[in-house]
């Protein structure tokens, strides 16, 4: 049982700060049996003295508020090392080097390593041979700039596949003042793979696009040569049937005369179906150019063109100014031609046939062309028809028409990017209203 | 058979072939039509080859009026031929054809058609343009005399 001497002296012993004490009491405690402690504790008493007395209680208290200390220290590493492991995310440091310091179990987790023989591990092993520049780049980055860095790679993970990662590195100082990297490892396999999945959808979208229009073209070169075919045997059977008429005419009676008449009007009739046709599928064979069109003008232009051939009706034009437009002017000018014509032709049972066009804002900044009338109107319950080729709301002997003129006209508004649509309320007259693309860029 | 040719006209159908004499007949102007109904007949006629061997090929036609779409050969290559041969560059050739394709036209240029008619689908109009051009070609446009030397 060795002994250690204590200097004597007020002094000396003034000098050792209390912690040291302590730490000196407990290393005689430990290095002996437990039944000869408090003994040689309570031999060991220090002289008694006015501060001894303080001294002892400052004994006694330091070691049960250092016990609670100890406990709460402990208690709230635990937390820490629980919060630090278990994170949503992994975290690592490494030094400069790129050797791994400290990782914790999330990453360890993804890494499928055990954690212990990842540590001193250069990190650079767990990437992709193929990202290998991508992480040397950030790590190299990071250290220059002193500035946090990311980067986005593949990382191997044991036996599990490789996952696709998010580094974020920071530079930190440890206590030592090396520089360390703290990193935080997101798992990005998630994110991803909906990248790839739009990727896939984009691409099917594509080629789906690209199937449509390539039907569409085929439809629209069909139309054509079909009504391009039909033309021949239409002409001769118009022709010849006048000649019947005019040469075999004397010899037939009236009613075969009227017959003969039937025959003729109705081959006319489906020439004038074959050019709507015709002209509706060479819509979509043009290229849409892209001029600006004084719609003002040509509104006003059209207007008077189609009063001059009726110069018995009474028309009034009120015309509002309206904003330049872009597109193809031989295309908005037939736009202007079916609707003015429609309206002038709508409201012939009409002391004066008033015809307003103007324009206003639509909600979007577009502007909004309307072509309004005091005619015929039509039923609103029927307004889906209006567009349709060869539909018609009013039978022939009301308004003549072949009820292909809005279908052309909705064509031509749609490959301007445009919306054509009617309000009309039954003997109120009607109003046809459109917007084409907004600006110059299409 | 030394009656002036006037017209030769080229036409596969036979329904417009007979339209359109018909209706130069009406204003005398047909008198000497010759109807061939393809391309190589045409041919034929113009250099005296074939069922027309023997023909006197200093007489040419004061016109040609000539479809696109033909059997053997198209109105194009009649074209081309006609102007590739000195006996024939200078004979007017009239398209009188249903295509309206842009390409066509172009091509027709190219070759050196003198003009390029659209047939009308109303028999009318189609009619109109029959003589209208009838009489231009044959009646008011001039031609250098017919012996070539």
């Amino acid at each position: 049982m060795t002994e250690k001497s204590f200097p004597p002296g007020k002094s000396a012993r003034a000098a050792e700060t209390l912690q040291q004490q302590r730490q000196r009491v407990m290393t005689i405690c430990r290095n002996q049996a437990a039944s000869n402690v408090t003994h040689q504790v309570s031999e060991w008493a220090p002289p008694r003295s006015d501060n001894t007395q303080v001294h002892q209680a400052e004994l006694d208290a330091p070691s049960g508020e250092l016990l609670r200390t100890q406990m709460a220290l402990d208690a709230s590493r635990m937390r820490y090392y629980d919060l630090y492991d278990h994170a949503p995310v992994g975290y690592l440091t490494v030094d400069e080097g790129g050797r791994i310091l400290e990782i914790n179990l999330t990453a360890v987790d993804w890494l499928g390593v055990v954690r212990h023989s990842l540590i001193k591990q250069v990190f650079a092993q767990l990437i992709a041979p193929a990202d290998q520049d991508i992480y040397h780049l950030w790590l190299k980055h990071l250290l220059e700039t002193r500035v946090p860095q990311m980067a986005e790679l593949r990382i191997l993970g044991g036996d599990k596949p490789s996952f696709w990662a998010r580094l974020d590195g920071t530079i930190a100082a440890a206590e030592c003042g090396a520089t360390e990297i703290r990193i935080v490892l997101s798992d990005l396999s998630g994110r991803k793979q909906a990248e790839e999945e739009i990727g896939m959808l984009r691409a099917d979208l594509r080629s789906r696009c690209a199937e449509l229009a390539a039907s569409n073209a085929e439809l629209d070169s069909f139309s054509y040569s079909v009504a391009h075919d039909l033309r021949s045997p239409l002409r001769a059977v118009d022709g010849f049937s006048r000649i019947v008429l005019s040469d075999y005419g004397m010899q037939l009676d009236a009613q075969g005369q009227r017959m003969l008449g039937v025959i003729r009007s109705e081959t006319q009739r489906m020439g004038r179906l074959i050019d709507d046709l015709l002209a509706f599928s060479r819509l979509g064979r043009q290229p849409i150019e892209n001029k600006p069109i004084e719609m003002e003008s040509l509104a006003q232009e059209v207007f008077s063109n189609l009063a001059a051939l009726e110069p018995a009706r009474n028309l009034l034009l009120d015309l509002h100014p309206l904003p330049v437009a872009y597109g193809a002017q031989a295309m908005i000018t037939q736009v202007w031609e079916h609707l003015i014509g429609n309206a002038i032709k709508f409201t012939k049972e009409r002391d004066c046939g008033v015809i307003t066009i103007g324009a206003r804002n639509g909600d979007d900044g577009v502007p909004i062309y309307y072509v309004q009338d005091n005619g015929a109107g039509f039923d609103m319950h029927y307004a889906s028809k209006l567009f349709g080729m060869f539909e018609r709301l009013h039978c022939p002997q009301e308004f003549p028409g072949a009820g292909s003129g809005l279908a052309l006209v909705k064509r031509m508004v749609q490959r301007h990017d445009g919306h054509i649509w009617a309000d009309a309320q039954v003997g109120q007259g009607a109003t046809f209203s459109f917007t084409l693309h907004p600006s110059s860029c299409s | 058979m030394n009656t002036p040719l006037k017209m030769l006209l080229v036409e596969d159908n036979l329904q417009d072939a007979e339209l359109t004499i018909r209706a130069l007949k009406k204003r005398n102007l047909a008198n000497h039509v010759i109807h061939v109904a393809d391309g190589q007949a045409a041919l034929d006629f113009l250099f005296g080859s074939g069922d027309y061997a023997g023909r006197d090929v200093q007489h040419q036609p004061q016109v040609v009026f000539l479809d696109l779409k033909l059997p053997k050969l198209n109105g194009l290559e009649v074209l081309r031929r006609m102007r590739a041969d000195e006996r024939t560059r200078r004979v007017p050739v009239v398209m009188l054809t249903s295509s309206q394709e842009d390409q066509d036209v172009r091509e027709a240029y190219r070759l050196g058609v003198n003009s390029y008619i659209v047939k009308p689908v109303d028999f009318e109009s189609f009619r109109e343009v029959v003589i209208h051009m009838g009489s231009y070609w044959m009646a008011l446009n001039i031609t250098p005399a017919k012996q070539i030397p």
